[in-house]
């Protein structure tokens, strides 16, 4: 059946019926291009999590108090440092800073800029950077969300911050992190360890947590008993942990949308089936023709197959790719704040262009089959009545 | 005319578009920052932006799914980055 005549008709009667098509159309575009840039989106966050995580050193001890994390001595570097097995211990001083006046906080990252490693990893990151003159004054590397946000409220050069002491600290803007980074550091202050721990109030000899890693992994159960009983009060958490966890949280937000995917799906394909299965719709009057001048019941399903599968297509294919352009061309204004957030500061990240083909697989077939089956099912019905009665 | 470009050759065009830049898009630039501030700061916490008195649970998983058993309960990321 499928010959020139076949297909002839069948593009005629697309065409001549185009308004009655063109609002299952619509629908289908909007619901597949909104679950494909939230699936676009979270896995590209996903992908990007992932590949970063691999550069986080394989365990952080943090000492707990009450349930709440505390300040560790720094002489602990040198204990976990004395382990066997263990290799590049760092200390890490990090934490959060409240902005009182505007209720916006900043993440305040202490690095020893006099480590050769850490130089190296600075030039790569901002490029020129005159260490003497940074660290001659009190300087820091603000991430571009800060900046924009210092900016707007004309901390142009330096921002004074205030301590627990109720001191004020004023520090030198030195340079502005890249916004290829943003994902990481749109919030971040980098700036020397020191500094870091008199805006904290913290002591010289106080660290927030100390990271380190174990070369073989055979040995990292043991390494993880050897901490607990050096140490009473500590958690230690390992980068699988870390892992899990953002691929859940990732995974439940876009689980979210396939949920509410498949109720929309549902409820649109329970309408097309009311369109197609009404007892005075033009279906049944033009499937009764086609019987009367001799069609078969398998070729009417057949036209009625084509006819469908190229709507489903369509919606599909123009779904998915207005998704992709929203997503990754035009950095999916909107619906980013929903797994970036907007309370804080306002970032604007590049995402890194990922296609989740299995995901996309399974949208087509959770769509595609039950919209055929919607429309199938009642021509089948029509179709094996006698044409008369379908008529009628 | 009209609908016969819409239907071949504009979802043609915009498959090359796509493909095209898929395939140019400098990834290892982007990544290499990202993992050398990573190595820098030790910090891979991505820059979500939340109230500084909101809970860093992002998502109320506070005990392990019946159903789901591997996954991890949020909380235990709050002892890293609970500051």
């Amino acid at each position: 059946m499928l010959n020139n005549a076949f297909l002839h008709f069948l593009t005629r009667m697309l065409y001549h019926q185009k308004n009655k098509h063109i609002g299952a159309i619509l629908i289908s575009i909007l619901v597949i291009f909104l679950l494909s840039a939230v699936l676009f989106l979270s896995t590209s966050l996903q992908t990007r999590v992932q590949k970063t995580l691999k550069g986080q050193s394989d365990f952080t001890i943090s000492r707990i108090q009450a349930g709440n994390s505390i300040s560790i001595p720094y002489h602990w570097v040198d204990k976990v440092g004395a382990l066997n097995g263990i290799e590049s211990v760092v200390p890490r001083v990090h934490g959060r800073y409240f902005f009182t006046p505007k209720g916006k906080s900043f993440l305040i990252v202490g690095v020893d800029f006099f480590d050769e490693q850490n130089n190296k990893l600075l030039k790569s990151i901002v490029g020129t950077l005159d260490l003497k003159v940074f660290l001659k004054q009190d300087s820091m590397l603000v991430g571009s969300g800060v900046s924009t946000f210092l900016k707007q409220h004309y901390f142009k050069n330096t921002f004074t911050f205030k301590t627990p002491n109720g001191t004020f600290k004023e520090v030198h803007i030195a340079k502005v992190l890249s916004s290829k980074s943003n994902l990481f550091t749109n919030d971040m202050i980098v700036m020397p360890m020191h500094l870091a721990q008199e805006i904290f109030g913290m002591m010289e000899n106080e660290i927030t947590d100390i990271t380190f890693n174990v070369p073989n992994d055979a040995e990292w159960d043991t390494v993880i008993e050897k901490i607990y009983l050096m140490f009473y009060d500590v958690r230690v958490v390992d980068k699988r942990e870390i892992q899990k966890a953002y691929e859940s949280l990732y995974n439940y937000k876009g689980g979210l949308f396939l949920v509410l995917f498949l109720v929309v799906i549902f409820t649109f394909i329970l309408i097309l089936y009311q369109r197609y299965s009404m007892v005075y719709s033009t279906e049944r009057k033009e499937i009764g023709i086609l019987r009367a001048i001799g069609w078969s019941i398998n070729d009417i399903l057949k036209l009625k197959f084509y006819e469908n599968i190229m709507i489903v297509f369509v919606s599909f294919f123009w779904g998915v790719v207005l998704a992709y352009g929203y997503v990754f061309f035009l950095d999916a204004p909107f619906l980013s704040s929903i797994f970036l957030g907007e309370a804080n500061l306002k970032n604007h990240v590049h995402f890194l262009p990922v296609i989740p083909f299995g995901l996309l697989g399974s949208i087509f077939l959770f769509y595609a089959v039950p919209f055929l089956a919607a429309v199938l099912i009642p021509a089948w019905k029509i179709a094996v009545t006698p044409p008369k009665e379908a008529m009628l | 005319m009209k609908s016969i470009w819409i239907f071949s050759v504009l979802p043609l065009l915009l498959s090359f578009v796509m493909i095209f830049f898929h395939t140019q898009w400098r990834e290892n630039t982007s990544s290499e920052t990202l993992i050398n501030i990573v190595a820098l700061t030790q910090v891979v916490t991505p820059s979500l932006s939340m109230d500084y008195f909101e809970s860093k649970e992002l998502c109320n998983i506070n005990s392990i799914s019946s159903t789901y058993p591997e996954m991890d309960t949020l909380t235990r990321m709050d002892y890293v980055y609970a500051k």
